[in-house]
C-alpha cells in the first residue's frame, strides 16, 4: 500500500530493480518546501468520451498525505485528500467523502507527486520501480507501481521536467485511460481545439 | 447393622444416584431463553415482543469494535470476519459498511428503475437526461472516475449508487478503507445481527464465542483487540457473574455449614451421609422433570434448588434426636409424623404451582414435590441405616440444657400476634416507593462501564433504539409494504423536529408493488427514450452508442412483473429486509427500529394519530408488563398454595389451637419480613416471592417441631438443638447471599435470613405449648 502504512515497520527501500544513483541524485534535486502551491492545467484521455476533458485549477500541496485539487474551468470541483479520505464537493451538492484506496489512480498520483516533491527517492523506491531518462536540463521519470493493488488501476506514472522542477505528470490507467498533469511554467499552456497526447507529451519534454 | 451392611448400602444408594444422573445428563435438555419461562401472552403487545420479535431487532444487535493497530490492519481483519458471520446459522446479518456498490444481485439489476425513488418526481427526458451526462463528464473528470466509469454505459443516472446509499444504515458512521471506523479514525465497527434473542444467554454466548474465534483467526500476529457490545452481551456477562458470585459464596457457605454441622453432631460419618438426602431429593427432581417435560428452564434450576434448600433440614432434625439407647430407625419412626406433616403439606401447597398454566411454574412444581418427598422418605428409610449405633446426644450438652432453661421461662404473649400483623400491615401500606419491581432488569443491573460503552459505540454506529419500535400489521407483504410508505413522510417530519435521530422503514428496501407499477409507467417507451438521450448528448463528449446498454435495461424494466417480497426476501440483500418485514400465522408484521430517540412523546403522539398504519411498542412496558401478569399467576398460586397448607395442617393437626399456634409463626413471619424489606424501600420482584415461600417452608418446620414437643426434658432438649442446628445453619447460608453485591441474590438473601429470625424468634414465643412452662426451672 502506497499510504496508510507510514507507522508500519520500513522496509528494506530496495531489493530487487533498483534505481540507479543517477535516477536518485535526479529525485534529491526535486526538493521543495512546504505547502506548495501551483496551477494545473490537466487534460484527460477518457475512452468513452470522443474529446478529451480540459480542467484548469490550482494545486495544493501542505504536507505527505494532504492535498488539495481544485478545479475551476470549466466547472467548479474541490477535491480534498487527507489522512487517506478523499472528500470531492462541487458547489450546490452535497460532498462525496470516500477512502483514497477507492481511487487508485489519485492515490499513484498523489505518491508520486508527494514523494517527489519531498525529494525522498528511497520512499518513491519503495512504490514504484524507477528509471531515468534525458539530461539535467530535460528528463523523464517513469514510475511503474510495484503493489499489484496499484497496478490493476495504474500502469504507469511520468514525470517529465526542467532542471529540478517537475513540469507534467502523466498518469497511463491499465483501462486505456491517461491523463496529463500540466503544472509550474506550463500550467497555464494555452489548449486549442482538441488536444493531442503526444504533442502534450512533447511540449513537456522540451519546452525551454 | 454391620458395618459391612452400611458399606454394601452406602455403595447401593450411590450407584443409584449416579444411575440418575446419568438419566439426566442425557435427558434433561436446560433452557435459557427468558420467554419459555414466560406466561401465555395476553395483549397484542405481549403477543408481539413473546412470539414474534423475541425481544425486538434491537437487542439481537451486537456492536463490534476493532482497536488497538494501523487501520489499515483492522480494516483488513473487518473485512476477514463479514464473511464468516454471513456464512453462520447463528446469525441473521453483519455489516461493516462494505460492498455497497453492486449490492442488488445481478438478476435484480433491472429493478433499480423500480426500487429507486427517482422516477416519483422526474422523468427520463431530454433536460434530466442532460443534466445527468454534464455530472457524469464531470465525474469521468474527477478523482473518483474510476469508481464511475463501469457503472456508466448501463446506468448513466447512476441508479445503482442511489440505491446504495438509501440502503445505507441510517447515520451511518464515517469509513476507512471501505469500512466503517469511528470519527477519530482508531476504531473499525461492525454490527451483526444473533438469530437468537438477547437475554438467552446460553445462545449468546455460543454466538459471542464463535465471533471471538473468527476474530482471534483473523487477527492472527496483529495487536488489533476485538470490543463487544450490545444486550446479548450484557447478559453473558452479567450471568456470569452472578454464577461466579453464586458460586464463591456457595463455597464459603459449604465451609461454614460442614463447620457447625461438625461442631454440633462430632461425626464426619454422619455429617457426609447428611448430604444424601439432598443430593437424591434435587437428582429425583430433575430427573422427574426430563420425565415429564422433557426439559426444564435455567431459572426453574435455579429457583428450585432455592426451595429445596430446606430438605437439609430433614437430616438435621433426626441427627439432633439421636440418643444412645434408641437405633436410629426407632428414632426417625418418633419423628416421622412430625417431619411427615411438615413436608406433606408443603408438597401439597405446592400442587397450586402445578396448575398455574405457566411452564416454568409447573416445572418448578415437580422439581420440588419430588425433591422434597425424594428428601424426606430417603432421610426416614435410607440415612437412618448408614448412621453408626453411638452417636453424639445433644441431649448431653450443659449449655443447651442451660439455654433450654431460659427459654422455657420465657413469656408467651398471646397479644404478640395481632400486634406484630397489624404494625407490619400498616408499615407496608405507608412505605415509601413502588411495591413491586417490575423491571427485571434492575435485579441484575448491567456494569456502569460496559452501559457507557454501549452507548458511545451506538451513537457511533447509529445502531437502533432497544426499547421503541413501531409495528406495521397487514393481510400480506404488500399491505405492511404500502404501510410503511404512508408511515415514511410522518417519520422524516419527527426526524426534522429532532424528535428522532433516525428510522428504517422496510419499504426503504423495497417499494409496494403499486409504486414499482407507478414507477414503471413513468418508464418511457424505446424510441422516446432514444430520442430524449440523443438531443441530450448534443455537445457532450460521449461517444455514440455509449448508453445502449441503458436503453436495453430500461426496455427491460418496462415488462418486469413488479418485484415481490416472496423473491425479495429470497436474494442476498433480503437478509436485511427480512429483519423488518415477516410473514406470522396468516399475516405479515413490519417493524420499524428507530435510533436517538429523544422525545418518546412525540412518538406516542404519532402512533395514536387515527391515520397512523402503525403501532407503538415500548419493549420496557410490555416486558414489564409479562412480568407484571408472571407475578400476579405466582400470587394466586401462593394463595391457593396457603388454603391447600392451612387445610393439610388442620387435618393433621385435628386441633384448632394448635393448628392456630403451627401457623401463626408462619403468617406473622411473612408480614413481618414484607414489612421490614418494604420499609427498607425494597421494592419486591418474582425472586422476594420465591424467597418468601422458602422462608414459610422453614417456618412450618420449626413450628411442628416446637409444637410437637414430648414430656421428656433430654427429648425437649434434644428438639431445641434441632431446630437451633437448622435455623443457624440456615440463617448462616443465606446471610452471605443476603451480603452480595448483587440485587438478585441480595433479595434471596435478605428474605430468607429474616425469614429463619423472625420465624425461629415467633415459633418459641407462640408455638410452645403453654402447659410446658409449669415444668421449666
Amino acid at each position: 500500500m502506497p499510504l496508510g502504512s507510514r507507522a508500519a515497520p520500513e522496509p528494506p527501500a530496495c531489493s530487487t530493480d533498483c534505481p540507479s544513483a543517477q535516477t536518485v541524485a535526479l529525485i534529491e534535486k526535486l526538493k521543495r518546501p512546504l505547502p506548495a502551491q501551483t496551477g494545473y492545467t490537466e487534460v484527460r484521455f477518457v475512452q468513452m468520451l470522443d474529446a478529451p476533458l480540459t480542467l484548469r485549477g490550482e494545486l495544493t500541496y501542505s504536507s505527505a498525505d494532504e492535498l488539495g485539487k481544485r478545479v475551476v474551468s470549466p466547472y467548479e470541483e474541490t477535491t480534498t485528500i487527507a489522512n487517506g479520505q478523499v472528500q470531492i464537493a462541487r458547489p450546490g451538492k452535497p460532498a462525496k467523502r470516500f477512502s483514497l484506496k477507492r481511487a487508485p489512480a489519485l492515490a499513484g498520483f498523489l505518491e508520486s507527486f508527494s514523494a517527489t516533491l519531498a525529494g525522498d527517492a528511497q520512499r518513491l523506491a519503495r512504490s514504484y520501480v524507477l528509471t531515468s531518462d534525458g539530461d539535467a536540463a530535460h528528463w523523464r521519470l517513469d514510475l511503474v507501481p510495484r503493489d499489484p493493488a496499484l497496478a490493476r488501476h495504474v500502469q504507469r506514472v511520468v514525470i517529465r521536467g526542467h532542471e529540478s522542477t517537475p513540469r507534467c505528470f502523466e498518469i497511463e490507467e491499465t483501462g486505456g485511460d491517461s491523463s496529463l498533469l500540466l503544472v509550474d511554467a506550463l500550467a497555464n499552456t494555452a489548449i486549442d481545439g482538441t488536444p493531442d497526447r503526444k504533442a502534450l507529451q512533447q511540449l513537456c519534454q522540451r519546452a525551454p | 447393622m454391620t458395618l459391612r451392611a452400611r458399606l454394601v448400602l452406602l455403595a447401593l444408594w450411590l450407584a443409584l444416584l449416579a444411575g440418575l444422573l446419568a438419566y439426566i445428563l442425557g435427558a434433561l435438555k436446560i433452557s435459557t431463553d427468558l420467554r419459555s419461562f414466560m406466561p401465555p401472552a395476553r395483549t397484542p403487545e405481549q403477543r408481539l415482543l413473546l412470539d414474534e420479535i423475541g425481544e425486538g431487532p434491537g437487542s439481537r444487535l451486537l456492536l463490534l469494535a476493532i482497536d488497538g493497530d494501523e487501520p489499515d490492519t483492522l480494516a483488513d481483519i473487518s473485512k476477514a470476519l463479514v464473511p464468516k458471520i454471513r456464512g453462520d446459522a447463528r446469525f441473521v446479518r453483519a455489516m461493516n459498511g462494505e460492498g455497497d456498490i453492486g449490492a442488488l444481485a445481478d438478476d435484480l439489476l433491472p429493478y433499480r428503475y423500480l426500487l429507486s425513488p427517482t422516477l416519483d418526481a422526474e422523468r427520463f427526458d431530454a433536460a434530466m437526461l442532460r443534466d445527468q451526462l454534464q455530472q457524469r463528464v464531470q465525474d469521468l473528470g474527477s478523482p473518483a472516475a474510476a469508481w464511475f466509469k463501469p457503472l456508466l454505459a448501463n446506468d448513466p443516472t447512476l441508479e445503482t449508487l442511489k440505491l446504495a446509499e438509501a440502503w445505507a444504515p441510517p447515520g451511518e458512521p464515517e469509513r476507512y478503507a471501505e469500512v466503517w471506523f469511528t470519527r477519530d479514525g482508531t476504531t473499525a465497527l461492525l454490527l451483526a445481527e444473533t438469530v437468537a434473542g438477547g437475554f438467552d444467554p446460553a445462545a449468546q454466548r455460543d454466538a459471542q464465542d464463535a465471533l471471538d474465534g473468527w476474530f482471534r483467526e483473523a487477527a492472527k500476529d496483529t495487536k488489533a483487540r476485538l470490543v463487544l457490545s450490545g444486550p446479548g452481551v450484557f447478559t453473558v456477562r452479567i450471568n456470569a457473574t452472578t454464577s461466579a458470585e453464586a458460586n464463591r459464596i456457595g463455597l464459603y457457605d459449604s465451609i461454614g455449614f460442614i463447620t457447625l454441622l461438625l461442631l454440633a453432631y462430632r461425626r464426619v460419618g454422619t455429617v457426609m451421609a447428611g448430604a444424601l438426602p439432598l443430593v437424591s431429593g434435587g437428582l429425583a427432581g430433575m430427573a422427574a422433570m426430563a420425565l415429564v417435560f422433557g426439559g426444564a428452564h435455567g431459572i426453574t434450576l435455579a429457583f428450585g434448588f432455592t426451595l429445596i434448600g430446606v430438605a437439609q433440614d430433614y437430616p438435621i432434625h433426626l441427627f439432633s434426636h439421636l440418643r444412645r439407647d434408641r437405633t436410629p430407625a426407632a428414632v426417625a419412626s418418633l419423628l416421622w409424623p412430625t417431619l411427615a406433616t411438615g413436608v406433606a403439606s408443603t408438597c401439597i401447597a405446592y400442587l397450586a404451582f402445578f396448575a398455574s398454566g405457566v411452564d416454568g411454574l409447573e416445572q418448578l412444581a415437580v422439581f420440588t414435590i419430588v425433591g422434597l418427598a425424594t428428601a424426606a422418605l430417603t432421610t426416614r428409610f435410607g440415612l437412618v441405616h448408614l448412621l453408626g449405633s453411638r452417636p453424639h446426644d445433644a441431649a448431653d450438652s450443659a449449655w443447651l440444657a442451660a439455654l433450654w432453661r431460659r427459654l422455657a421461662r420465657l413469656p408467651r404473649p398471646r397479644w404478640l400476634a395481632p400486634l406484630l400483623a397489624i404494625a407490619a400491615v400498616a408499615a407496608m401500606i405507608w412505605a415509601p416507593g413502588a411495591f413491586w419491581e417490575n423491571n427485571l432488569a434492575a435485579l441484575t443491573p448491567a456494569p456502569p462501564d460496559l452501559v457507557a460503552q454501549d452507548t458511545r459505540l451506538r451513537q457511533e454506529l447509529g445502531a437502533p433504539d432497544v426499547r421503541y419500535l413501531l409495528v406495521i400489521e397487514g393481510a400480506d407483504a404488500d399491505a405492511v409494504l404500502a404501510a410503511s410508505e404512508k408511515l415514511e413522510p410522518k417519520l422524516a417530519q419527527l426526524q426534522r423536529d429532532a424528535a428522532i435521530g433516525g428510522y428504517e422503514l422496510p419499504s426503504r428496501y423495497l417499494p409496494s408493488l403499486a409504486t414499482q407499477r407507478a414507477r414503471q409507467a413513468n418508464l418511457p417507451d424505446p424510441a422516446t427514450l432514444r430520442s430524449a438521450l440523443d438531443d441530450a448528448q448534443q455537445g457532450l463528449p460521449f461517444k455514440p452508442g455509449s448508453f445502449d446498454a441503458f436503453l436495453r435495461d430500461v426496455e427491460a424494466a418496462r415488462a418486469l412483473p413488479p418485484l415481490t417480497a416472496e423473491r425479495f426476501l429470497a436474494s442476498p440483500l433480503g437478509l436485511r429486509l427480512k429483519a423488518q418485514l415477516q410473514p406470522r400465522d396468516g399475516h405479515w408484521i413490519g417493524l420499524v427500529t428507530l435510533s436517538g430517540v429523544a422525545d418518546r412523546d412525540a412518538l406516542i403522539g404519532l402512533a395514536a394519530q387515527p391515520d397512523t398504519p402503525a403501532r407503538l411498542l415500548d419493549l420496557k412496558n410490555a416486558s414489564e408488563s409479562l412480568v407484571a401478569a408472571y407475578r400476579t399467576r405466582v400470587l394466586y398460586s401462593l394463595a391457593v398454595a396457603a388454603l391447600l397448607l392451612v387445610v393439610v395442617v388442620t387435618v393433621a393437626l385435628r386441633r384448632r389451637s394448635r393448628v392456630l399456634r403451627v401457623l401463626l409463626p408462619m403468617a406473622v413471619t411473612t408480614l413481618l419480613i414484607l414489612a421490614v424489606l418494604r420499609l427498607c424501600g425494597v421494592s419486591l420482584s418474582l425472586f422476594h416471592l420465591i424467597a418468601l415461600v422458602l422462608a414459610a417452608g422453614l417456618g412450618l418446620d420449626y413450628a411442628l417441631f416446637f409444637e410437637h414437643v414430648e414430656d421428656d426434658e433430654h427429648e425437649q432438649r434434644r428438639t431445641l438443638h434441632a431446630i437451633l442446628v437448622c435455623s443457624a445453619s440456615t440463617f448462616l447460608v443465606f446471610l452471605l447471599l443476603a451480603l452480595s453485591s448483587l440485587p438478585v441474590l441480595r433479595a434471596i438473601g435478605t428474605t430468607v435470613t429474616l425469614g429463619v429470625a423472625f420465624n425461629f424468634a415467633l415459633a418459641l414465643l407462640l408455638t410452645r405449648p403453654r402447659q410446658e412452662i409449669p415444668h421449666a426451672r
